[in-house]
């Protein structure tokens, strides 16, 4: 899976989240980090990449509780008519929607009833939007609050959810990222503990399936 | 939590900590925290079975 990471920043050089994840993403060959700094855009060339990607991650600071102008300005330009939807259907079928989002309120802030007065679903709902009049599958955000203020275990969780974030098929699914647990542990010839977490994944599945059939056997 | 998850926690921590490379770190204090929370839903579907097979019509 080839995913196009467009980053939308206005100072992007002195922004540590974004030092990090770029960091990150250099670790997904099958990622491309492509930086969006507002200056004139090659039009064919943005929508060749585009195209070309299966997975879009739209990576930003919240900004007046949206995007900055520099991705808004890329989706104005390059996801327009013809390129990502036609008069009936989305253009970008079978592909999916990723969203990476920072801000540096804590998350009670965005809950209803909160200081901000707007939820990040809210605040994120023209992004289901455009997903849906694309064609894409949306995935449920990345939400980074507060990077600055991470203890080191939730850095090193960070780390690991946004490089599933940017090759799961589904990166919110257990299995999926156990297997990816288990993958990256063959790699690392790191055999016994691939195979043990294997096996536990397994029982685990095992019991979730016991447990369905009392459930159902109890609704009969 | 069970013996095996114990096992991963422990090793994915110890691997952790003998990490020269910040990204090999990393991963493993997130594969530790993911094996933590396996062993967890492990003991709580096991918990949920014992719960609903459990008849006092057998007693």
């Amino acid at each position: 899976m080839h995913t196009l990471i467009a980053v939308a920043h206005p100072h992007i050089a002195r922004s540590n989240t974004q030092s990090f994840l770029k960091e990150t993403a250099a670790l997904e060959p099958t990622a491309t980090w492509h930086e969006l700094d507002g200056a004139t855009l090659n039009l064919a060339a943005e929508r060749k990449q585009l195209l070309a990607s299966d997975r879009i991650v739209l990576q930003f600071p919240l900004y007046w509780y949206s995007a900055p102008a520099a991705l808004w300005n890329w989706l104005d330009q390059v996801w327009v008519k013809n390129v990502v939807y036609g008069p009936d259907d989305g253009l970008l079928q079978g592909k999916s929607l990723g969203l990476v989002v920072s801000y540096s309120e804590p998350p009670r802030d965005y809950d209803l009833g909160g200081k901000v007065g707007l939820s990040m679903q809210e605040i994120l709902r023209p992004f289901a939007a455009i997903a849906k009049r694309c064609g894409l599958q949306l995935l449920s955000p990345l939400l980074i609050p507060q990077f600055d203020r991470m203890t080191e275990q939730e850095r090193a969780q960070l780390l690991v959810a946004y490089r599933q974030y940017l090759t799961l098929a589904d990166p919110s699914s257990q299995r999926e990222q156990a297997a990816w647990f288990e993958q990256q542990l063959r790699q690392n010839d790191a055999e016994l503990l691939a195979d043990t977490l294997a096996d536990q994944q397994d029982k685990l599945l095992d019991l979730r399936a016991t447990v369905s059939q009392l459930r159902a056997g109890e609704e009969e | 939590m069970d013996e095996s998850s114990a096992w991963l926690v422990a090793e994915a921590k110890k691997r952790a900590t003998a990490a020269d490379d910040y990204a090999q770190q990393a991963f493993y204090t997130a594969l530790a925290a993911f094996c933590q929370e396996q062993g967890r839903q492990i003991e709580l579907a096991e918990g949920e079975i014992d719960g609903r097979s459990w008849n006092h019509e057998q007693w």
